[in-house]
This record gives C-alpha cells, structure tokens and sequence, in this order.
C-alpha cells in the first residue's frame, strides 16, 4: 500500500486554499455553511491538509463529475462510512 | 511521452466541446481515486484523464494544444501540487473518519464473533491458493530430484522431487501462496508434475520395461551385452538360445516404492534381429540345418 507523507502540522488560510485549489472562496464558505467540511479551526478558519483534500473531492465531484449538491452530503456520508468501516475492521485485525 | 488527449478521452479532433465534457464526467466518475481508494491503476488512469482534460477542457485551452502552443507540466502535477486524495487522508484514520456517527458497531461486533466462533481467531482470511504444472525429466522422476522453479511472482521455490512420482501428482508448498488478510495465513502453492516421456524405459507400476535388441548370434549364442539403466549401465548376460518376447529381470532397477523403500525391476525385453543381409553362407548353413532340424514355433 502506498504510503503518503501527511503535512497534519501544515495549516492553510483561506486564501491559500483559493490558490491551491483554484476555487472560489464563495464555493469554500458555502461548503463550510453547508457542513460539508468542518475546519480544523473553526476560530481562526484555518484550514489543514485534510480539508484541503475533502474540499477538493466536492470541488472535484461537483464540477467534474457532474455530482449535484443534493447528492454531495449523501456521497460524503457514504465515504466517510467506508472509512470509516476500514478503520475499524484495521483496529479489530489487530486486536487479535 | 505525453499521450494524446483526444485518444485518452476517447473523443476524436472534431467531437464537439459538450461531448468532449461529457466524456471526461463520464470517466472521472468511473476512476476517481476516492471511489476506488487504494486502486493504483484507477489513479493513474485518473490522473491521465485529468491531464487529457486540463488540455481539452475549454474551447480556448484546446484551441491552443490543437495548435501546438501547450504548456506542460499539465493536470496530472497539478493534481499533485493540490495534495494527496481524500481518502489518503483518511487512511490512519482522519478526523473525519474519527468523528463519523453512525456506524453500527452491533453489527461489526457480531459480524467479527461469528466468523469462527471466538475471538481470537475472528479477522482470518486464508490467502488464495496457487496452482503450476512442471515438467519433469523421466530420469528425475523415477529417481528423484532438487530442482529450483521461479514462480511467475518472482519467488523461488525449491523443489523436492520424491523419487518415483507419477503424472499428476501435486506437490503442495504450505503458507506459499497469495498472502492472507487480517491475520489468515497465506494460501499454498501446488505444483503438478508431469513428467516426460522416455525413448528409452516405459514404466508399469513400480518396474521399467525396456526393449532389447541383439543379434542372432548372441541370440543362439548367448552373449554378457551392456544395457543402459537409469543410472549406470550394466552388463547383461543374455542366455543361448534367447529369444523374441523373452524377459529377463534386472533386480532392483526399476522405480522406488515410497511407502515399503523397494525398488521395483528393470525388466528387458528381448528382440531377436536378424543381419541386414543374409549371406550366402548363412542360407548355405541354415538350409543344412534344417534339412535334419525343423521345428514348428506355432505349435
């Protein structure tokens, strides 16, 4: 399995996230009011290197996939159970 | 080597922009990587269809690679430069993931009691068993062998080769095989063996059977003639007046018996063959003899 170095320490501003990403901050405000991702920093609304990327599989889902925003909690619910179900089925394989 | 987006995409020069969006929508939903975590192959082709529609994407982003006047690195580093995927993030478990509701833990914690009743042995997946033909020399097989074998996985396998197997016989290589999940063992690995004829010997059960030409001299004569085994050859003392059919038994030559440790016979088959040419001194002779000794062998 492919193991990715995580910057967790690093954090993002809102204005680093439109330049990374090429969004517009209204579509990030928007995702934030809908719930769809809860920055690490609610405060100070920053932002790190896993809403970055949950920001950009909306981004992605929405403009290039053709997802509609009815669906997007839906589709986000459903990955995040699945994670979710990995995470779990990892820590009871290793508590045998 | 840049491939060509238009083939990537699997659109030609003049299919129209909306078609070329379509298309790409209809492969991203197909490979993106957070619908198919952990698969390399979606991702890469991910992020090819990614960068064919980086350079296709607009009517004026295309107008310029149709002219030639792209820039690259293209979408597949931009991607890069934007950080892992979602579920890359998730893998050691994400906040997300962590603060995720919902989960019927009832479920999971029957699910993990009933795979074998107790917990220990609850997260086993055997891994998958593997299967090889071998071809095996007749010598090796009758007489044992240690052979080396690459599996097509580039792992190499020392092969004890029991003295006498047959055709089809499997041999199994424990905890070989395709690696298990969880803490399930890995799959074996079999090998059948099929072993090559022999111009020479012919087996029947446990002894050999060969054939044994010799001269119409040594045939009345008798004679000590040299027979090849499957070790060294040895002589064999071919008694007067031997003939066509005759079996003659050379003890312990033929095929190990796993289970009593004998070995079967090499039995050799005589074939009487007669000179090339009959001579006149030979017909000379044998129309004398048989004025005074003629026999019937159909009798």
């Amino acid at each position: 399995m492919k193991a990715y170095l995580m910057k967790k320490e690093k954090r993002y501003t809102l204005r680093e996230v439109v330049e990374v990403l090429e969004v517009q901050s209204t579509v990030i405000t928007q995702c934030i009011q809908k719930e769809w991702i809860s920055p690490v920093d609610p405060e100070s609304s920053e932002f790190d290197q896993e809403d970055l990327a949950r920001l950009q599989l909306i981004n992605e889902l929405r403009e290039k996939v053709g997802v509609n925003d009815e669906a997007i909690p839906i589709i986000m619910h459903l990955i995040d159970q699945i994670h979710c179900l990995h995470q779990e089925i990892r820590k009871k394989g290793q508590d045998i | 080597m840049v491939p060509d987006p238009y083939s990537t995409l699997g659109v030609s020069k003049d299919t129209p922009q909306e078609e070329i969006k379509e298309a790409y929508r209809k492969l991203a939903k197909q490979y993106h990587p957070d619908l198919n975590p952990g698969n390399a192959e979606a991702e890469r082709k991910f992020k090819e269809i990614s960068a064919a529609y980086d350079l296709l994407g607009s009517p004026e982003k295309r107008k310029k690679f149709d002219l030639g006047e792209v820039e690259f690195p293209s979408g597949s580093a931009q991607r890069e430069q934007r950080g892992p995927f979602y579920y890359e993030t998730q893998q050691g478990g994400g906040r997300y993931t962590q603060s995720f509701e919902g989960l019927d833990e009832d479920f999971l914690e029957s699910l993990f009691k009933g795979f074998k009743g107790s917990k220990k042995e609850a997260y086993q997946f055997r891994g998958e068993d593997q299967y090889y033909l071998m071809e095996v020399e007749f010598h090796d097989a009758i007489l044992g062998a240690e052979k080396e074998i690459t599996l097509p996985t580039q792992k190499v396998l020392r092969v004890k080769i029991p003295a006498g197997i047959e055709s089809g016989k499997k041999l199994r290589f424990a905890r070989q095989g395709s690696p298990g999940a969880g803490t399930g063992p890995p799959g074996d690995v079999f090998v059948e063996i099929k072993v090559k004829p022999s111009p020479v010997f012919k087996r029947m059960g446990q002894d050999l059977e060969m054939e044994l030409a010799i001269s119409l001299n040594e045939a009345i004569l008798g004679a000590d003639v040299e027979v090849p085994t499957l070790e060294k050859p040895i002589k064999l003392k071919i008694p007067a007046g031997a003939s066509t059919g005759q079996r003659l038994r050379l003890k312990e030559k033929g095929v190990l018996d796993q289970s009593t440790k004998k070995r079967g016979n090499l039995l050799v088959i005589l074939k009487v063959v007669m000179p090339s040419h009959i001579d006149d001194e030979l017909k000379t002779m044998i129309e004398k003899w048989s004025q005074s000794h003629s026999y019937n062998p159909r009798k």
